[in-house]
């Protein structure tokens, strides 16, 4: 993979007089996407220039848990960069034929710092950085949602990335057809029955929140697509599932994920009241725990439509990685945390 | 509970795991042994678990009938004699165990009825959304079940907290 790197960015570079490139190995992690690290060094006359790279590529088919399209990321990365201050790795390149890296890729800067949340949470070594951290992406979401989306969005390209029938020209429809989609994709999802995830899509759909504009959702806002360094985000990851949407299903999955992650982001900024009521006075929205807590179930089914679909099709041995076993686990938790969102009555765990 | 992935099918991936992502990483030749070993203790479990409760039940009923057979042959009276037929008495009029029913059956007929509940629900959504009050009451009961069954698998099977890998 080094040699085919090697050459690729040679034609990206062609004012460079040599490239070199080394250091190649996987990035653990991410479920979605295969990621890895590489060095590159260009030459330019006598000038080395030292490059620390990504490369983000599409997995097989089959096993993807988002089909997400890289060149759609790429474009939305630079538009944030564009138009907002939230720190964002510049994506220097997007190759979409398969030809090259075996399937669409892209190629980012390695933005500095770490990406370990479990360090700053449950007196992990970090958790003096919890607060601050925390704050800021507090703040960035919300500068997020409150950035005009004509600028992030120009050519409705991310009005219904999926291709899933989703119309975003208003809050309504945007909601309507996105019930919809939920409901006709349970059973591209249902490796087995799963009445609670049918409860709560139905559930969903009986009883909508008050509208809120639609404004650019991350999409994928979660303790695991962030990465600091000194009490400093240091970048904002992970913009495949990017999508016109409402603003409160970026709080609802953080809130999600934070528990299936046994993270506490959203519990750990005291600045205006906490999370929401910073969140609330940066953007003039009124988001109440009740809004979350039904964004929490919207963004599970967002996401958990194409990763449980995954899922199913491992179990039907259409591909025979580990991880989407492993994803059963989350998907249980998911379960628990929907039954109590939608109150049933059920006796608690005494201990995780 | 979920029927799938059983316990077999997460076995078996394991096994594949272990071939394709484990064992062309190990340099080290007793940890290659160590793999392969563990790729045949869980085969042995995958062979083992759906039948080993039939195979102890009807081997349970198979040995009560062996001490029975065995008591009439019982006749010396020396100490061996007298303990051998005071055991076979003893164990030979023993209660026979039921024969639990195949699991490959029991997984059938709770999936067949968990199906029945996510079509209950479409049901009961219908029925709610034209203002029938008995369909919230039905949907109260449904979720009262499916509480339970979540609150149960969720301390039966989840391990531990946060997703491997993630940071």
């Amino acid at each position: 993979m080094e040699d085919q790197l090697r050459q690729f960015l040679a034609r990206q570079w062609p004012d460079a007089d040599e490239v070199e490139v080394s250091g190649f190995a996987v990035i653990a992690g991410g479920y979605s996407r295969e990621t890895y690290r590489f060095d590159a060094r260009s030459r330019r006359g006598g000038a080395w220039t030292e490059h620390r790279l990504i490369l983000r590529k599409d997995p097989p088919p089959a096993s993807a848990i988002l089909g997400s399209d890289r060149s759609l990321e790429h474009r939305v990365i630079g538009a944030v960069r564009e138009y907002t201050d939230i720190p964002v790795p510049i994506s220097h390149f997007v190759e979409m034929d398969p030809a090259t890296f075996g399937s669409p890729a892209m190629i980012l800067d390695r933005a500095p710092g770490a990406g370990e949340p479990s360090a700053l949470f449950n007196d992990g070594p970090q958790a003096h950085q919890a607060e601050a951290l925390a704050t800021q992406l507090c703040e960035m979401i919300a500068r997020l949602h409150t950035t005009d989306p004509k600028l992030l969005n120009p050519d409705g390209a991310l009005d219904d990335p999926r291709g899933a029938g989703i119309d975003p020209s208003s809050w309504d429809r945007y909601m309507e057809t996105t019930f919809a989609y939920y409901l006709r994709s349970y059973d591209d999802l249902a490796f087995d029955p799963i009445p609670v995830f049918r409860d709560g899509y139905l559930t969903l759909r009986r009883q909508p929140p008050p509208p809120l504009p639609v404004v650019l959702c991350h999409g994928d806002f979660n303790p695991a697509n962030f990465l600091y360094e000194d009490s400093r985000v240091t970048a904002l990851i992970d913009w495949e599932n990017c999508h016109m949407g409402d603003p409160r299903e970026d709080l609802g999955w953080l809130r999600l994920m934070d528990t299936l992650s046994n993270t506490n982001i959203f519990g750990s900024v005291t600045a205006d009241g906490g999370f929401l009521g910073h969140y609330n006075k940066l953007t003039g929205f009124n988001v109440t725990e009740e809004q979350v807590n039904y964004f929490q179930l919207f963004m599970g089914a967002n996401i958990g439509i194409p990763v449980v679909s995954a899922v199913k099709r491992r179990i039907e041995r259409q591909h025979l990685e580990l991880m989407h076993l492993y994803i059963t686990q989350p998907v249980l938790v998911s379960e628990f945390t929907f039954a109590n969102l939608l109150q049933y009555t059920m006796p608690q765990p005494e201990a995780v | 509970m979920f029927t799938h992935p059983s316990s077999d099918e997460l076995l078996e991936g394991c096994i594949i795991s272990l071939q394709k992502d484990i064992l062309p990483n190990l340099a080290n030749e007793h940890a290659q042994v160590c793999a392969v070993m563990m790729q045949a203790l869980l085969q042995c479990v995958r062979q083992r678990v759906p039948v080993e409760q039939q195979i102890m039940a009807a081997e349970h009923n198979q040995l009560i009938g062996l001490f029975r057979d065995l008591e009439p042959l019982a006749n010396a009276e020396s100490e061996a004699g007298k303990r051998l037929r005071e055991r076979a008495h003893s164990c030979g009029s023993r209660d026979e165990l039921p024969t639990p029913p195949a699991f490959d059956d029991v997984c059938a007929r709770y999936r067949d009825l968990s199906q029945a509940v996510v079509e209950t629900l479409d049901d009961l959504d219908a029925l709610i959304s034209e203002g029938d009050q008995s369909a919230q009451e039905a949907l109260l009961k449904v979720r009262t079940y499916l509480g339970q069954r979540t609150a149960t698998d969720f301390a039966t099977l989840v391990v531990g907290a946060g997703m491997a890998g993630r940071g």
